[in-house]
This record gives C-alpha cells, sequence and structure tokens, in this order.
C-alpha cells in the first residue's frame, strides 16, 4: 500500500462524511444545503492531488477528464434545482446532459485499464468506443426533437422522465464498461504485488454497484431513511469513478510520483556503486586525449578498458538480478571473461574454470565481482587464475571463488594477505569467508559461501533485493512493468554505449591501423557523458544508434556490411534495426574470424522483415560454447530480444556455421 | 553392409564435419550424433555400433577416454576413433593405454577424416606419429622434458611444490628447479603464467 497516499484518502473519506453529515443536517434542520458545493469542492481536490500524483500523462489526463464530468454532474444539478425554470429548455437540457458523464466516464475508465501495466495498448477498440460514446452523447442531447432519448413530461409543477431507447442503452453502457473495467483491473491485480489488497477495489465498486441498484429499485429516486435522503445518483457515480481509481493508486497498481521515485533509485544506485570508477574513467580519458606518445597512449587505453568492462558488467549485475534477488552464476563467469579480455591486452596471462551453475543471491555475485576486481587492481599482474565452483548438496548451495595471481603487490605481502577484501557485514550477510593466502610466489585469494537453499537467510535475501534497488513487493503492475522497462533501457543504454566504447578500444589496440583514433574519442566522450548526466532523459533518446555510424565502425574494424533493402521510416522500428545491426556486427567483431555482415530488409505492408548473417567463418574456440547446440542469448542478443519483443515483433536465432538472426517487425505495433 | 557409427562431440560443427563425412561414402552410415559421451556410450551399449568417434574433450559430463574405455571394456567389438583438437601430451598414450583404435588430431589433420575411419575399420591402428607441437612463450613443447611436463601437469592442477613433489616422489627443490627451467625457457613471468598458459594453450589438460 502507498503510504503516502493513504493521508489524500483519509482526506476524501473525511470530506464524504462532513459532506453526508451536512446533507442530512440540511434535511433534519432545515439549513440551506450546500452538499452539492461539498462534492465539487472533493471532486477537484482529488483533481489536483491526482495532477501532483499521477507523471503518467495519459492516465491522468483522463483521471482529470473524469473529474471534470463529475463536477458538470454536480454543477447541472445545481442549475436545475436552482436556476433552471421548471419546463424551460434549460430544464430539460440539464436533465439530459446527466447522460454525457454516465456515457464518458466509463470510456475513460476502460481507457486507463487498457493503458497500465501493457506496453502494447489496443487504441482502436477504445477510439471506436469514443465514436460511439460522441454519437449516444448527442441523441440524448437532441433528445427535444425525438424520442429515443428522454422524454420529459410536466404535471402538477414537477418533471417527469420517460426513458427511451438510447437512455436505456445509456444506463447499460455505463454498466457494462464499468464492469468490464473493473474486471480488467481485478485481472491485473491478480498477477501483480497488489493482489494482496484487491479488496479495496472491489469493496468501493461493490458498495457503488449496491448503491446504484438500490437508487433504480426506489424507481430512480433518491433513498430515504426517517425521512432524510442519503443520496442522489451523481453521489453514486462520484463514489464509483473515485472509488475505483483512488484505490487503484492506494494498491500500487496505478504508479503514483511516491513509487516512481523508485525508478530513480535504480539510476542513482547503479551510479553510486560505480561512482569511483566513473571518476577514475573520466581521469583516465582526460589524460589519453593529452597524451603524446603511442606508448602511453596504449597503456591508458587499456586501462580505460579494463575499468570499462568492469563498469558496464557491474552495472549489468545490478539490473539483471531478478525481482527475488538472485543471479545466476553465470552471470558472474560472464563477468570477469570479458574483463579478462582486456586484462589480456595489458599482458596478463588469465585462465578461468567453472564447475556447476545455479541460482544465487545477487549479492553473492556482486559481492565476488567485486572482490576479483579489488585483487586485480592491487599489484602489477602477470597472471591471474579463476576458478568457480558451484555445487548443491541436498539442500544447500555451496559457492567457492578462488583468484590465483602472480604479481608484484603494490604493497607489501603480509598487509595484502591481511586486508579487509570484503567488508564484515557483508561476510555476515553471505556466511562466506575469505581466505588469502601466498605460497611459491603465487597469491591466491578465496570467497566460500554456503547457505541452505530452502531456507535463504532473511537478511540475504533483503540485502539482495536491495541491489536491485527497488522493492517489487510495493509494486503494482504498472509500475513493476514501467520499472522493469526502465531497467532494462537503462541495462541496454549502458551496455551499448560502453559495449561499442570497449569493442573499438579493443579493435585499435590490436590493430591500430583499423580504428579512426577520432572516431575512438568520439564515441568514449558520447560515453561518457552519457553515463555520466544527472538528467532524466528518457530511454528513448538513448537508444537511437544510428546504423550508419555502426557500419562505419565495423568498416574501421575490417568487417563489410552488406545491406540491402530500405530501412523503414518508423522511428521505434529504426531504433530497433540499429540495435540489431550493431549486436550483429559486434558479434562478428567478438567472436567469429568472419569479416562480412549480411543484413536484408524487406518490408510489406504489415511487417518489416530484418535477416541477419555472417559468411561462414569458423568460428573461434570462445565461441562454441556459446553457440554449440542452442544460442545462449546473453548481453546484446537478450537486449536485443526484449527490443524486438517490446516492439511487438519475433526473433529467430539460428546457429550453426552460418549464424543467422531473423527479425520480424509489425508496422502497427506500438 | 555400410558400417554403423556413432559420433560423440560436444562441439556442434565438428559433428557436423564428421556427418557430412560419413554421408559422402556409401561405406559408412551415421546411426546417432550426440553432444555427449555418456549419451553416445548409452546408446552403443544399447544399441551396437561399428565404429565410434569420440571427443576427448567434453566440456560437461565424464570426458572421452573415459567412457571410450567402458565402450571397449563392454562391446569390444565396436572400434574406437578419438579425436581430439588439443595437443595435450598425455592423449596419445591414454589413448592407447585404454585400447581405442586410432586417433586423429581435429586441427592437424595428417589425413583426412574418412580415410582414418576406413583404415580403421580395415583393421589398421592410425596414431600420429607425435602430438603437434605447441608454443609455450619462447619455447615449443618438444623443448620440455617428459619429468617437466609431468610437473606442468601438477602444477596446472593448481598444486603447490609440495605437494607436486609429494605426487610425484620428488623433492621439492627439485621440483622448484624443473619450474625455474621451464620458467627460463618459456620466458614467462611466473609460475602461474607458466600454468595458465600451458593449460590453455591446451599442452597440458587436467582430468
Amino acid at each position: 500500500m502507498v503510504k503516502k497516499r493513504l493521508k489524500t484518502d483519509y482526506l476524501i473519506l473525511g470530506w464524504i462524511l462532513l459532506t453526508a453529515t451536512w446533507n442530512i443536517l440540511s434535511t433534519v434542520i432545515g439549513i440551506n444545503g450546500i452538499t452539492t458545493y461539498l462534492y465539487i469542492g472533493l471532486v477537484v481536490f482529488w483533481m489536483v492531488s491526482v495532477y501532483e500524483e499521477i507523471p503518467d500523462r495519459f492516465v491522468q489526463f483522463r483521471m482529470e477528464l473524469g473529474g471534470v464530468m463529475l463536477i458538470l454532474l454536480f454543477v447541472v444539478r445545481v442549475i436545475r434545482w436552482d436556476y433552471a425554470v421548471t419546463g424551460s429548455f434549460l430544464d430539460r437540457f440539464c436533465w439530459y446532459l446527466y447522460y454525457v458523464p454516465l456515457l464518458v466516464t466509463p470510456v475513460l475508465s476502460l481507457a486507463i485499464t487498457q493503458h497500465i501495466g501493457t506496453r502494447n495498448a489496443r487504441r482502436t477498440a477504445i477510439n471506436v468506443l469514443t465514436g460511439l460514446c460522441v454519437t449516444l452523447c448527442l441523441i440524448i442531447l437532441m433528445s427535444d426533437y425525438h424520442t429515443l432519448g428522454v422524454v420529459i413530461t410536466y404535471s402538477n409543477g414537477s418533471a417527469h422522465g420517460k426513458l427511451g431507447p438510447v437512455a436505456y442503452v445509456s444506463i447499460g453502457w455505463y454498466m457494462l464498461l464499468s464492469l468490464i473495467s473493473f474486471g480488467i483491473i481485478l485481472g491485473k491485480c491478480r498477477v501483480s504485488a497488489s493482489r494482496k489488497l484487491v479488496h479495496i477495489p472491489v469493496i468501493t465498486q461493490l458498495l457503488g454497484l449496491i448503491a446504484w441498484s438500490v437508487y433504480y429499485a426506489n424507481g430512480g429516486s433518491s433513498p430515504k431513511a426517517w425521512g432524510i435522503s442519503l443520496y442522489n445518483l451523481q453521489e453514486v457515480e462520484m463514489f464509483i469513478f473515485l472509488g475505483l481509481w483512488e484505490s487503484c493508486i492506494l494498491i500500487g497498481l496505478i504508479p503514483g510520483n511516491s513509487l516512481i521515485k523508485e525508478r530513480d533509485w535504480i539510476r542513482d544506485g547503479i551510479r553510486q556503486s560505480v561512482s569511483s570508477k566513473m571518476a577514475e574513467l573520466k581521469l583516465i580519458f582526460d589524460r589519453l586525449r593529452n597524451c603524446g606518445d603511442e606508448k602511453t597512449f596504449r597503456e591508458d587505453l587499456i586501462e580505460l578498458g579494463c575499468l570499462g568492462a568492469y563498469v558496464k558488467r557491474r552495472a549489468n549485475l545490478e539490473l539483471i538480478a531478478d525481482k527475488e534477488g538472485f543471479l545466476n552464476t553465470q552471470e558472474l563467469s560472464l563477468s570477469i571473461r570479458e574483463s579478462f579480455e582486456y586484462y589480456e591486452l595489458a599482458g596478463v596471462s588469465t585462465g578461468y574454470e567453472e564447475t556447476g551453475k545455479a541460482e544465487v543471491p545477487s549479492l553473492l555475485i556482486i559481492t565476488a565481482y567485486e572482490f576479483f576486481d579489488k585483487i586485480m587492481g592491487s599489484g602489477l599482474l602477470n597472471a591471474c587464475y579463476v576458478k568457480v565452483q558451484v555445487s548443491q548438496e541436498h539442500e544447500h548451495i555451496s559457492f567457492k571463488m578462488s583468484v590465483d595471481v602472480g604479481m608484484e603487490p603494490f604493497e607489501a605481502a603480509d598487509a595484502l594477505l591481511r586486508r579487509e577484501w570484503v567488508s564484515e557485514e557483508i561476510l555476515d550477510i553471505l556466511g562466506a569467508k575469505v581466505k588469502c593466502s601466498e605460497s611459491d610466489d603465487t597469491f591466491r585469494f578465496e570467497l566460500n559461501a554456503r547457505y541452505s537453499m530452502r531456507k535463504t537467510p532473511k537478511n540475504l535475501l533483503k540485502r539482495s533485493r536491495e541491489m536491485s534497488r527497488v522493492d517489487y513487493g510495493l509494486l503494482g503492475l504498472a509500475a513493476f512493468l514501467s520499472l522493469e522497462q526502465e531497467a532494462m533501457a537503462e541495462k541496454i543504454r549502458i551496455h551499448d554505449t560502453l559495449g561499442r566504447c570497449l569493442l573499438m578500444t579493443k579493435g585499435y589496440l590490436l590493430n591500430s591501423a583499423r580504428v579512426d583514433k577520432d572516431a575512438l574519442f568520439f564515441e568514449w566522450n558520447r560515453a561518457m557523458s552519457n553515463i555520466d548526466e544527472a538528467s532524466q532523459e528518457s530511454s528513448e533518446n538513448s537508444e537511437s544508434v544510428d546504423y550508419s555510424t555502426c557500419i562505419r565502425q565495423a568498416k574501421s574494424m575490417g568487417v563489410d556490411v552488406l545491406l540491402s533493402g530500405t530501412i523503414p521510416a518508423n522511428k521505434q522500428l529504426r531504433s530497433v534495426i540499429d540495435t540489431a545491426i550493431t549486436v550483429h556486427i559486434t558479434n562478428i567483431l567478438r567472436h567469429t574470424a568472419g569479416r562480412k555482415a549480411y543484413v536484408s530488409i524487406e518490408s510489406d505492408e504489415k511487417s518489416c522483415i530484418i535477416v541477419l548473417k555472417e559468411d561462414a567463418a569458423e568460428l573461434d574456440g570462445a565461441a562454441s560454447s556459446e553457440i554449440n547446440e542452442t544460442v545462449k542469448e546473453t548481453g546484446g542478443l537478450k537486449n536485443l530480444r526484449y527490443r524486438v519483443e517490446s516492439a511487438g515483433g519475433t526473433m529467430k536465432v539460428t546457429p550453426g556455421p552460418e549464424f543467422t538472426i531473423r527479425i520480424e517487425l509489425p508496422f502497427d505495433a506500438d | 553392409m555400410a558400417y554403423r557409427v556413432v559420433i560423440a562431440d560436444d562441439f556442434l560443427m565438428s559433428r557436423q564435419v564428421f556427418e557430412g563425412a560419413i554421408a559422402e561414402s556409401e561405406e559408412f552410415i551415421l546411426a546417432g550424433s550426440f553432444a555427449s559421451a555418456s549419451e553416445a556410450a548409452d546408446y552403443v551399449l544399447k544399441f551396437g555400433a561399428d565404429l565410434v568417434i569420440m571427443d576427448i574433450v567434453m566440456t560437461e559430463g565424464a570426458s572421452g577416454l573415459t567412457v571410450a574405455k567402458t565402450i571397449k571394456e563392454n562391446c569390444p567389438s565396436a572400434k574406437v576413433l578419438m579425436v581430439t583438437s588439443m595437443p595435450e601430451v598425455s592423449y596419445i598414450n591414454r589413448a592407447k593405454q585404454i585400447g581405442a583404435d586410432s586417433f586423429w588430431y581435429k586441427e592437424v589433420q595428417e589425413e583426412p577424416i574418412l580415410a582414418v575411419m576406413k583404415r580403421t575399420m580395415a583393421g589398421e591402428s592410425v596414431y600420429p606419429d607425435s602430438t603437434p607441437v605447441v608454443s609455450l612463450g619462447n619455447a615449443v613443447s618438444t623443448e620440455f622434458t617428459e619429468r617437466e611436463t609431468e610437473v606442468l601437469r601438477e602444477l596446472t592442477d593448481g598444486r603447490s611444490n609440495k605437494e607436486i613433489a609429494d605426487k610425484l616422489g620428488i623433492s621439492e627443490r627439485t621440483v622448484k628447479m624443473h619450474i625455474t627451467n621451464m620458467i627460463e625457457k618459456t620466458g614467462f613471468r611466473s609460475r602461474l603464467e607458466l600454468a595458465v598458459k600451458a593449460r590453455t594453450g591446451g599442452l597440458v589438460i587436467p582430468d
């Protein structure tokens, strides 16, 4: 439950009680009723709170519009009872106007329910309903000219309305669409963390439904108790609309600003964890810019690569931890192997071995990677061998990482061995031990952890979830998906931005003739500003990779990109295609000896099909474990699949000598 | 009647190469193609085979040598052709010890695989004359003595000098001497670098 929203809700409830009380008093004591004005005030108050709370413009606008409709209801009531002359056109028109909010508010509700928690909202249906709604409104408003709407007759100074077919349709419309909206909300609650609080919207809607039913069972007039008029239909409509959306905000199904602040935690959390490294990156980059000789330039570039690889992977690990705070040990393997690629360029002989795999708390993986990174920075290394052993014994998981290094340490050996590599607090939470030893000129650092799978320590899970920087337990479906999208977008941004830089860096270090130095600087400059900025830049801005830049970069590294077909003009599709081409070229450069990348794009009316192939060069050994049987989609391929599926498309990867990626993107997906 | 061939190799491309060779010849027919040695052994023991092409190094599960030994013991009529891309010095001897009929280096390819298969089925035992020469820093693998290679093997297993000495029945001082010699020959900076390079280069691969 959103605790901050509770305060607003107490005010709303208090206001309703006050108004209801005044309503009774005005009847009993005979005070001039200001009930209607109090209700108008309540709706205005609610609209202001929605404006402040709901950042999603789509939802906010429709809620505000719903509020306007409710105000219209009460204003019309005031005009009709206090100002219009009985039997006049105004009197009749006000009666007709009652039906406008009746028709409009359920369409607004349905539009909001369609929007929350989905990536591809179905706007067509809503547009059709909107058209029908407008038509029905016009028919009702023109009831003076026909008998389809409401036929008003007057006798004994009072008005009587006879409902025509369209009026009945309007009432049915309201009930049906409201029920559908409510059903959709219940469905979304059920699959989200909000399911435990689903009783709140259920109660509000049930009460509204009962009130509505009693009103019509009473012959369409206000029910009374002890001669006191309890409520009118306008109050019921207000209660149903406000009750539904307020309860959805309260239980977190619709993300409000208090929840959306969590999104900043993702960026801030990641930036905090890598901020010291970012500062180092900047220092080295500044040194690079002013570097004179090629030898020093290369040394600094290698250092930049090593640090950049760490930042990229470190950020990744935090983001990809699932909502329960678990990560596969394979992610540690990928992170260390990527770091090793750059240490190899620095002349460090590296080797990695792993036995066993398991899903373990993300705190363990991140701690292990940080542990590894600290060791790598503790001296002048000539060799490093990492061995990770994961085993499951009955209900226990054992994790052991040993890092053997041959090096000249920056400090005395005994000081190095006594250093606190992992804080006591983290060791305590992990139930882990660190052991450092030195023998035969080789330093060995071990991290051992063992815990029960059946009952993973609560504080370990808690901290692991905190590593994800979001307590998903508080979120409703929409907020969860919103943050999930945000997290993926951030991960893609860091991965792609740094990934391109690192690839060019490696290309330059392997063969400086192939990579343009200016282009290399440009990429790092862009990476520095992209990752470090504190702005609330949306993910769309950072997703636009210019494919022609990718092609130029590829060419500068010796890969010819043969492109056939035309990239569609649709901005979102272009963005996905750009990413596909980038991932394809990156894979070729990283894993194969291929020198040609084939990209074919064909479009018809409905979709765009992109096929990416490489020339049938033999894969190197490092790639064989990835592309032996099925392709294990990690890093760029995983990101690409996410982008493709988010755009409503499909992706198929075919391993083998002619590694192929086939993507189909529909034109009409959002 | 064509010989039934079972392939066991965790590398897809290798399997496809072998499958292609079999498809080209009327003498052979593919009975099964497996990504793990254990699966291949289960098949052979159940359904039999005339020839088993067995990769030595498997990323998961039992090694090809262990499984090949099981096949030779339980299905002696099946001929076993060991294949590998690793220049590990001990593989040839170990293959001979377990009774493998032939041996073929994927990278070197002294002769085409189909020729080796035909010769094997004709009753020959086809073995390379020597292991491929592997560069290790400034040295090549043939520059190491047998004892040095033994020490190197233990070193790549992460053993300390004392543990190596105990295992090989020599003094710790002798172990240090061998390691120092190898470091001098290769130009590496530390014993760990020597071990890492020997391992990643495939010269010695721990079981």
